[in-house]
């Protein structure tokens, strides 16, 4: 079972389709639940890279797109991947509709301020329930 | 900066009058470039961790 904060990589699909095969997710939930009648355990958002600079900086300019990267470069140069946090869009999984595995995890500084970028936030947010059914 | 060991879990109530609908898959993901993760995290030598150094395998 994942835990919150928890990055997984989504293989493949226990009933086919694959198209979520090698997509990564961020845990942002994992309590039970029912939405438009079906059932899920887990609340995600999608982990994106960029193709290019001029594709990052277009990217960085959507409100809902969560930048990932390295602010600590004085002491630190050597830097980690870019990428960004699709915030905006909330994928629900059923567990068991899947198959994953927890490839590591998002520090609870950095998952916190995921949580208060969301909440204070006030773009639109879509849902992603068709891996429900 | 939130302790480490207890973070304020999201409150989903918050969101409810923003959400805007549904979308396929298909249709979420077509703008999306998965991230390549090394051998080492596929076969489980490594763990990703997303810090304020960004993301990184270790």
């Amino acid at each position: 079972m994942c835990n919150i904060g928890d990055i997984i990589l989504i293989e493949n699909y226990k009933d086919g389709g694959n198209l979520l095969n090698k997509h990564s997710f961020v845990v942002l939930d994992n309590t039970n639940g029912q939405i438009e009648g079906m059932s899920y355990d887990l609340v995600c958002n999608v982990l994106s890279s960029f193709k290019n600079e001029e594709q990052k900086k277009r990217k960085l300019s959507y409100p809902g797109n969560f930048p990932i990267s390295n602010s600590d470069t004085v002491t630190n140069p050597d830097n980690g991947k870019d990428g960004y946090l699709k915030t905006d869009q909330l994928y629900y999984f059923n567990s068991s509709n899947i198959n994953y595995k927890i490839i590591g995890n998002v520090l609870p500084d950095i998952l916190q301020l995921i949580f208060d970028f969301i909440q204070q936030s006030s773009f639109a947010i879509t849902e992603i329930i068709d891996n429900l059914k | 900066m939130a302790n480490a060991s207890v973070i304020r879990k999201l409150d989903f109530s918050k969101l409810s009058n923003r959400k805007s609908g549904f979308l396929t898959t298909s249709e979420a993901i077509k703008d999306i470039t998965p991230i390549k993760w090394s051998d080492d995290i596929i076969n489980g030598k490594k763990e990703v961790i997303i810090s304020k150094e960004g993301i990184k395998e270790v």
